[in-house]
């Protein structure tokens, strides 16, 4: 079973020529025939491109092309939200009918370079809004561990794939949470690096000053695999750090003897649920007999974050998501002159909470709301970064649940917003302070079996603390090794 | 009641970098529609702005060029508005903090008086598409070319210093020569790279308020800039005297009217600092790096003309009006020629000449050296001035020198008295009565018998000598 492996097997395995790179993504693709039917994380699928990207794999290492290549023949499947020249582009969203990206995002030319198999749309919520991925507009996608709940989201697709074994790693995007969270609720590794260190050229924004892609893995070995193929400075994004890519995988080894981990106090919240809790207190416990030193924090403007994220991200996302017109590509309905065109066309284009957010954003920027809330939000913002600023000089990293409860049913939270909202409530505070953070597995509810995600967060460019911590953590407890019971 | 108008604009200069403001098309709208364009201007799903430094260099000098102070931090913000133009539904446009503040020009205004017309900010922006309504059988249909979305533009702002649609007209030549000069931008209202919007409101004269002003679009030439001024404050002063109120509106000029009429207000929405685009911030090393670059201003061109070539104040402003004319004299003086010959000869002869042939100054054949060459055999008196003009038509169809012209084709003027004396005798024997008027100190038949004698000898006597000469024989004998 090639597909069940992380990329570190298959890439040993590949390398020894137990099986080929058209073997493992067959073997993928059987998966997927197998399980995608009920777990629908797949929106489309070229198999012809995939197979041929793997014949051309398995090419390259016949003619020795294989050195420092650990991705090469490797299947990742990618978010709708990523351009790939050739493929539909869709962003799960009614209004992208049809296009077709002319253009590689730059980490897809890097995945391609490094050998990968790219492949597949994987679910979202719709332009990357929601935590649950049922904001899509072509349904829903299950959790692998129960399909009648959700795999959380934006980037639900990418984490029940991952979790599935559909695929070996999946990229995914995150704004407030979409990977961590997913990647939390389906019991698999996500990483939001920190903000520029992967270039977004190619990724469809929603909220630009929030954005980065990252990865979706099976370990974190396998994390710091994908991020060193993907990281590195991209003239085409000027948002983009002037660093080289990052090879954390030297970072990745003894025990955590010499490492402050800080508890941010202001995370100790009503509401987390008590399982929740008290996995993530085992899990601080582990990390201390692993030799870390642990530390009550204080980040003092987290109570504001949510509030300050939406409206940010809003703002930035009315702007963004101008573009949707009819005009040029996508959906177009036609209307008696150019503003009912777009009426229509953005009417009939965008599903609910695309809306509600086009219009949040449209209202914190009108004239006479836009210091009370954008400029405020802004201000708050920069307190926010500083806080995190201020506790990474006392620790190395900081350690909190990822999400404040494991998967809830499909359904449960749709009529309510500001309830669904509040699913990132750890996970936002990262996002607006531009910083790193991981999502590891470390435990389960009991009844019904859910995966539970404990949060790294580090500072600006500590992506080796974050992977050095939840590496040790990880070889210390077998969470990851767990498998759904999808079949 | 008397009233008086306030008035500013708002111009838009297209600047001439080889890019776009945030890719790598070239910046040339004139291309077969739409061949110009990539992902990034058609703003295509995950397409990301890269801001040119090339643009960013043309703003700064136009800017410096206008005694504008570079602001070390500005901010592109997302204008969104939608309309078809647009692709991207915001334009990329500095809105709140812009690369410059003050700066202005100095003009003459109505009353001979100097008067300085400010500038209130210039920000950098980027362009948007073109669209062009036609008729598919009976259905209307609207095309968009998208190569000019995206290409850089500054706006200057003004101060609503002006008070007369002459004023509006003085600044925007001046403004015109300065962008030229610093070769940021044509500036040519004509080509539509520089469009201006003018806000005009009126009031009481002697009162101080600001009243509800109303824009005017869709001026393509200066002129037209001044006629839609003066009409629109004609319109609103007869809407004051009326007692109609004044509303804040649009309105386009239409030229075959010689009217302003109103527009459809398009839907403004939200504006966010863009966080695709980085801050630019410019050091002040930067800036004077720049300033260093800047090239002579034209009013301090014209001042050293004055004091240089003794010229007169007008005819140096005449001759900066564009920097290639200044050039060009200059060049020609280097080469020996007196300034008053050359600004004479360069200004009524060449450049008469240039545009019957529609001809740039650049790209002629009569280089500086050459014309200069023409201009010293005229100063020797080697030829007239009737053959330096037939020479000069000569030396845009030959690339021979003008001496090779002159001795192939017998323009050399005749001084040697000998020769001229005989044409005297035959000219005073066919004309025995204009010879007795001389003698009898008519000045108007001295005139007549000089013609006669240049006519005699085809145009080539040198008219002075003949003057000399006939002076001799009539003068010494009266």
């Amino acid at each position: 079973m090639w597909n069940t492996l992380t990329i570190s097997d298959l890439a040993a395995r590949l390398g020894r020529r137990e099986v080929s790179a058209r073997e493992a993504l067959q073997a993928c693709l059987d998966r997927i025939d197998q399980v995608d039917g009920r777990l629908h994380a797949f929106l489309s699928l070229d198999r012809a491109d995939a197979l041929a990207q793997a014949d051309e794999a398995d090419a390259r290492r016949a003619r020795g092309e294989s050195a420092d290549q650990p991705l090469l023949g490797i299947p990742i499947a990618l978010k709708d939200i990523l351009a790939v020249r050739g493929q539909p582009l869709g962003c799960a969203s009614k209004i992208l009918h049809g296009f077709i990206s002319p253009y590689d995002a730059t980490v897809v030319e890097k995945l391609k370079a490094a050998g990968a198999v790219v492949f597949g749309r994987v679910n979202m919520d719709e332009f990357a809004m929601g935590s649950s991925t049922e904001n899509s507009a072509f349904g829903r996608t299950g959790n692998p561990w129960d399909l009648d709940r959700i795999p959380g989201g934006s980037s639900g697709g990418s984490a029940a794939a991952v979790a599935a074994d559909e695929c070996l790693a999946a990229l995914g995007s995150d704004t407030g949470g979409s990977i961590r969270q997913p990647a939390a609720l389906c019991g698999c590794v996500g990483l939001k690096p920190t903000y520029g260190l992967v270039s977004r050229y190619g990724l469809v924004a929603f909220a630009s000053s929030l954005d980065q892609i990252g990865p979706f893995t099976r370990s974190v070995r396998d994390a710091a695999l994908v991020l060193h193929a993907i990281s590195g400075h991209d003239p085409r994004d000027s948002t983009s750090l002037p660093e080289p890519a990052i090879d954390c995988a030297a970072a990745i080894h003894g025990d955590l003897r010499g490492i402050k981990l800080g508890l941010p106090r202001e995370y100790r919240i009503e509401g987390i649920d008590p399982e929740v809790k008290s996995a993530v207190d085992a899990a601080v416990r582990q990390l201390e007999s692993l030799g870390a030193e642990i530390l009550e924090v204080s980040l003092p403007h987290t109570q504001y974050a949510v509030a300050t994220y939406y409206i940010i991200a809003t703002a930035e996302a009315s702007a963004n998501l101008a573009r949707y017109d009819g005009v040029r590509y996508g959906l177009r309905i036609d209307g008696d002159d150019p503003i009912e065109m777009y009426a229509r066309t953005r009417g009939a284009g965008f599903g609910p909470e695309v809306k509600r957010r086009i219009i949040l954003g449209t209202y914190v920027l009108s004239s006479g709301y836009y210091d009370a809330y954008y400029l405020r939000a802004q201000k708050v913002r920069t307190l926010i970064r500083q806080d995190f600023l201020r506790a990474f000089e006392q620790v190395d990293a900081l350690v909190t649940p990822t999400t404040p409860t494991a998967a809830f049913r499909a359904g449960e939270k749709v009529d309510n917003p500001l309830q669904m909202y509040l699913c990132d409530i750890f996970t936002i505070p990262c996002n607006l302070a531009g910083i790193c953070g991981l999502s590891l597995p470390c435990g389960f509810t009991r009844e019904p079996r859910l995966p539970i995600g404990l949060q790294i967060l580090g500072p600006p460019m500590g992506e080796r603390t974050l992977f050095k911590v939840a590496h040790a953590y990880e070889q210390a407890t077998s969470w990851h090794r767990q498998k759904p019971p999808i079949q | 009641m008397e009233f008086e108008a306030v008035i500013g604009l708002e111009i838009h200069v297209e600047l001439n970098g080889t890019t776009k403001m945030f890719c790598d098309c070239p910046n040339r709208p004139g291309d077969e529609p739409n061949a110009n364009t990539c992902p990034i201007c058609l703003w295509f799903p995950g397409a990301m702005p890269r801001f040119s430094q090339e643009a960013l260099e043309k703003a700064v000098l136009l800017c410096l060029g206008l005694g504008a102070e570079i602001q070390p931090r500005s901010v592109f913000d997302q204008k969104v508005y939608y309309y078809p133009d647009l692709p991207k539904g915001y334009q990329l446009s500095q809105a709140h903090l812009p690369l410059s503040r003050g700066g202005g020009i100095e003009i003459t205004d109505g009353s001979g008086q100097r008067k300085k017309l400010r500038i209130h900010h210039i920000h950098m922006e980027e362009d948007v598409a073109k669209l062009m309504h036609e008729m598919e059988g009976r259905t209307p249909i609207s095309l968009i070319d998208f190569n000019r979305a995206g290409s850089p533009l500054v706006e200057i702002v003004t101060e609503p210093d002006f008070r007369a649609p002459e004023e509006a007209m003085e600044f925007l030549k001046a403004l015109r020569t300065q962008v030229r000069y610093v070769g940021s931008s044509e500036c040519s209202m004509e080509n539509g790279t520089m469009r201006v919007d003018a806000n005009i409101s009126v009031r009481p004269q002697g009162t101080s308020q600001m009243n509800t002003k109303v824009e005017v679009k869709n001026m393509n030439s200066i002129r037209h800039v001044g006629d839609a001024i003066a009409y629109e404050i004609r319109r609103q002063c007869a809407a004051v005297q009326a007692g109609e109120a004044v509303v804040l509106h649009t309105r386009l000029w239409d030229p075959d009217q010689k009217a302003t009429v109103p527009m459809r207000a398009k839907f403004e929405g939200p504006c966010v600092p863009d966080p695709a685009v980085p801050v630019i911030e410019l050091s002040r090393e930067w800036i004077e790096a720049m300033r260093a670059r800047l090239p002579e201003m034209p009013s301090v061109r014209a001042d050293r003309f004055v004091r240089e070539h003794g010229l007169t104040a007008e005819e140096a402003a005449f001759l900066n009006a564009d920097p290639e004319v200044a050039g060009y004299f200059e060049s020609v003086v280097r080469e020996g020629i007196a300034p008053r010959t050359a600004m004479h000869w360069v200004t009524t002869q060449l450049m008469p000449a240039l545009r019957e042939r529609q001809l740039e100054l650049g790209g002629s054949p009569i280089a500086p050296a050459r014309f200069a060459v023409l201009l010293r055999m005229l100063s020797r008196d080697e030829i007239n001035a009737n053959a330096a003009r037939e020479v000069l038509a000569h030396m845009f169809d030959s690339a021979e020198s003008p001496e090779v012209i002159v001795g192939a084709r017998g323009f050399q003027q005749v001084s040697d008295p000998g020769a001229l004396d005989s044409l005297i005798s035959q000219v005073c024997e066919a004309h025995p009565a204009a010879v007795a008027d001389v003698r009898a100190g008519q000045g108007k038949a001295m005139g007549f018998l000089i013609g006669q004698v240049m006519q005699a000898s085809g145009g080539k006597a040198n008219p002075k000598k003949i003057r000399e000469l006939l002076a001799q024989k009539f003068g010494a004998k009266a």
